[in-house]
């Protein structure tokens, strides 16, 4: 336990080791993810109201730090960049005329390791969803590779969830289930207590180390052992929050479910809807699309093979030779969330969803996943 | 080498020969230039993302692996020009050199095939990744009952690998049967679709069957195996998707729960049936 | 006329009933027919049908132009002919011998007037041209979505 004073000391080890601290700040009215300097660059007394294509930050009447939901970034833009080279391909000709190349990796180590402060249980989880997928097949990604290297992760229990929140109903919060402290990598795990004074104990954080390097962090601070009130106070804290959280995945038997509902007239309702617009893939801390491209340079002669997010309500995501697979809005909303919810299942060992809401939040037509997953599966809202 | 931990960096091969097959059709004999450009040997049924000329990737089958462990190791693949990048490929000249990852992907299973009767059933460029399996087939004719080796093509003059088909048709208990869509008058071959070609072909329940081609061909060549006695799990399709990593991080080779790339594209009937069946209306 | 078991091995006609078999096969007449010669030509009245035995046939469409365009090939154990089931008893198409071909000819003439007489043969050979104008209707329209064709 420490007082939130030191939640300061938390940051300026992590940059004194020789961390990029990355955490959430305020930024144009919305909750962001950038570097941190100091525990300052929190948002401080800062809360947010989120609904179906709404999100509206507001002024608290207490200093929480993380007295929000989540915002439109996840970890997912720190571990597989928006845009990254992979190789370097230099064209020539060999003396007799014929077109030849060299090519070789480009480092993808970064300059410093991450270390990640403030990371929701939801973006933990999905950080380890990420993994799976990229570095846990038989080809793993030397991008994501190198930034997990070394990477610090400090996370925060849930007290303010948002109204598009349902992580309880996928097992990924409001608070990190006992077995992912050490699987999903988090070092450092705190609960923030009585940001507004009411309880006496004063405005403090609930600790708990999950590997060395989070106890190393806790020792940097003035701290003592919590309380059996800090601990009950803690407990409440998330207790609270998913007694508020009233949102609902119907995980029953999802994804076959989901994939006997291939010809569900909803499809077409919400294909009425969708604007495909892409960004519930852009939002989505558990996207992994990407496509490769061979980027020549002016000269002709250096061709960088870069890998970009891609998404797959684009409509060239499923081109193939005259056509596209999923030419169809429908086709690409249907392809989206059985992909996410069912048969990522089949490809992955687990649900691709971690209940954040950002997709029901960042849509701008309003469409609720979780909505249309009742409405597939023949169960309406309670 | 495939280096492990840089799956996206390219082999430098060489192309040793180039063959027109058709006007739009070009089979090039490729094989690495050094040791360190070397790659796994491939199973048919395989393919490798091969590029040329800065443009983008593609997969590509391997349509002849004869020589594939010998120690040039060059292999062959059969390439359709449809786009840039394949057009790229076809315009290479021996001596030129493009980019090579793999081999990717499942592999055609003759084992499961071994004691039975074999069809192979291909249409259009289909034939290709077909190709070294009838080789196999031909090559180890005992340990197989009758192989069918069933074609479709466009037109006659579209008709692909006519010297390897008129080799195969003369070893024993191998029968060979070409249809094509329509044909000048003199054309010695049927004229219809490659599932009317199943009517003079024997088959049971311990046929195996090898299905390549457009999607629509293998949806109604599977149905016709199955109409004739064959098993559904003794069907074996090709599926085909686009493809921008093939090491399975870039999510754009999914046919439902499958990652083609990585689950394919080999994958038995009762696995594809009911994904070939949604309309992606 | 011939032997009823050797219709009965044809998949044209191995569906039908012992009677019908018998009364087809006393209409039977082998023929044989030199590769390249012409069987049937379109316009002409079609007064007769047949089940091929051994060898091909083209059914073409004359394209100025182009010449003959092979549109179907008929096989072994496969009917030739429906057009003498139904008015104006014409034949739609030309066909012509691919290889020496021999075949069993059937008189529509007296096949009608046998089917008059046995109404379970109306019904089944009603039943064999149907299956087979439904067979080459799907492989038809196959054959016209042009799959190997260009991608667009």
């Amino acid at each position: 336990m420490f007082e939130v004073a030191a939640l300061d000391a938390l940051v300026r080890t992590l940059l004194a080791d020789g961390h990029r601290v990355v955490g959430p700040t305020v930024r144009d009215g919305v909750v962001v993810t950038d570097e941190l300097a100091t525990a300052d660059d929190l948002p401080v007394g800062w809360g947010d109201e989120q609904a179906p294509g709404r999100y509206r930050l507001r002024r608290r009447d207490d200093g929480a730090r993380f007295g929000w939901a989540v915002g439109p970034h996840s970890p997912r833009r720190e571990v597989s960049p928006a845009s990254v080279a992979l190789v370097t391909i230099r064209h020539r000709t060999d003396p007799d005329g014929h077109r030849s190349f060299d090519a070789e990796p480009v480092d993808p180590t970064p300059d410093r390791p991450t270390a990640f402060f403030g990371v929701r249980p939801c973006e933990a989880a999905a950080m380890a969803v990420h993994d799976r997928v990229l570095v846990g097949g038989a080809h793993p990604d030397p991008v994501q590779t190198a930034r997990n290297e070394g990477r610090v992760v400090v996370a925060v229990d849930c007290g303010s969830p948002a109204a598009t929140c349902f992580c309880p109903s996928m097992g990924t919060g409001p608070a990190l289930p006992e077995d992912r402290a050490e699987p999903a990598g988090v070092d450092l795990r705190l609960c923030e207590l009585d940001p507004d004074g009411a309880d006496g104990g004063g405005h403090r954080f609930v600790a708990w180390a999950g590997t060395d390097a989070g106890r190393r962090l806790l020792d940097a601070t003035d701290h003592r052992p919590a309380t059996e009130a800090d601990l009950a106070a803690a407990a409440a804290v998330v207790a609270d929050a998913e007694a508020r959280i009233e949102r609902r995945m119907p995980t029953d038997d999802l994804p076959r479910r989901l994939a006997d509902a291939v010809e569900h007239p909803r499809w077409d309702d919400v294909a009425e809807r969708c604007l495909s617009c892409t960004n519930c893939t852009l939002v989505c801390p558990t996207c992994f699309c990407s496509t490769v491209t061979d980027d020549v340079d002016l000269s002709g002669e250096v061709t960088t093979r870069t890998r970009t997010w891609d998404s797959c309500f684009t409509l060239d995501h499923s081109y193939l030779h005259g056509g596209s697979v999923h030419a169809s809005v429908r086709s690409r909303y249907r392809q989206w969330l059985t992909h996410k919810l069912s048969t990522w299942w089949d490809q992955f060992g687990e649900s691709g969803c971690v209940g954040c809401g950002r997709c029901i939040t960042w849509c701008p037509a309003g469409i609720d996943l979780v909505e249309e997953a009742r409405a597939l599966v023949g169960e309406h809202a309670p | 080498m495939i280096v492990p931990d840089a799956p996206m960096v390219p082999a430098r091969w060489r192309v040793l020969a180039r063959r027109e097959r058709t006007a739009e059709v070009v089979t090039l004999t490729v094989a690495p230039e050094r040791d360190v450009d070397r790659l796994p040997v491939p199973r048919p049924g395989q393919f490798s993302m091969l590029s040329a000329g800065g443009v983008h990737e593609v997969p590509i089958s391997f349509s002849g692996l004869d020589a594939a462990a010998g120690p040039d190791g060059a292999v062959e693949h059969t390439i359709r020009a449809v786009g840039s990048a394949t057009a790229a490929l076809c315009e290479l000249a021996p001596g030129d050199a493009l980019g090579v990852r793999g081999p990717f992907g499942t592999a055609w299973d003759l084992d499961a095939a071994e004691g039975g009767d074999v069809v192979v059933m291909a249409g259009g460029i289909g034939l290709a990744p077909l190709r070294p399996v009838v080789e196999l087939l031909v090559a180890h004719r005992g340990a197989f009952g009758v192989v069918s080796v069933l074609v479709g093509a466009r037109s006659p003059a579209e008709v692909l690998f006519g010297e390897d088909l008129a080799r195969w048709a003369t070893a024993t208990g191998v029968a060979v049967e070409v249809t094509v869509d329509s044909a000048p008058r003199g054309w010695r071959g049927h004229v219809g679709v490659v599932t009317q070609l199943l009517d003079d072909v024997e088959l049971s329940g311990r046929s195996t069957a090898f299905v390549c081609g457009p999607e629509p061909m293998m949806r109604f060549g599977a149905r016709a195996l199955v109409a004739h006695g064959v098993d559904p799990d003794r069907i074996q399709l090709s599926a085909e998707r686009n493809m921008r990593c093939a090491v399975g991080h870039c999510g754009h080779c999914q046919l439902g729960p499958h990652l083609v790339c990585r689950d394919g594209p080999v994958l038995t009937f009762p696995r594809l049936a009911a994904l070939l069946e949604v309309r992606e209306r | 006329m011939i032997d009823a078991a050797r219709l009965a091995t044809t998949r044209a006609l191995s569906g039908l009933s012992a009677a019908s078999l018998d009364a087809l096969a006393d209409l039977a007449e082998p023929a044989v027919v030199d590769a390249g010669a012409t069987v049937a030509t379109e316009g002409r009245t079609a007064d007769w049908f047949a089940v091929v035995e051994h060898g091909r046939l083209a059914v073409e469409l004359f394209v100025p132009g182009r010449g003959p365009l092979v549109v179907a090939t008929i096989g072994p154990g496969h009917l030739v002919g429906w057009s003498w089931r139904f008015p104006p008893h014409v034949w739609h198409f030309d066909v012509v011998a691919v290889d020496r071909t021999q075949l069993w000819r059937f008189d529509a003439a007296a096949v009608r007037a046998a089917a008059a007489a046995h109404p379970e043969l109306d019904r089944e050979l009603t039943a064999v041209v149907a299956t087979t104008m439904a067979r080459r209707l799907e492989a038809t329209r196959l054959q016209l979505a042009d799959l190997y064709g260009r991608p667009t």
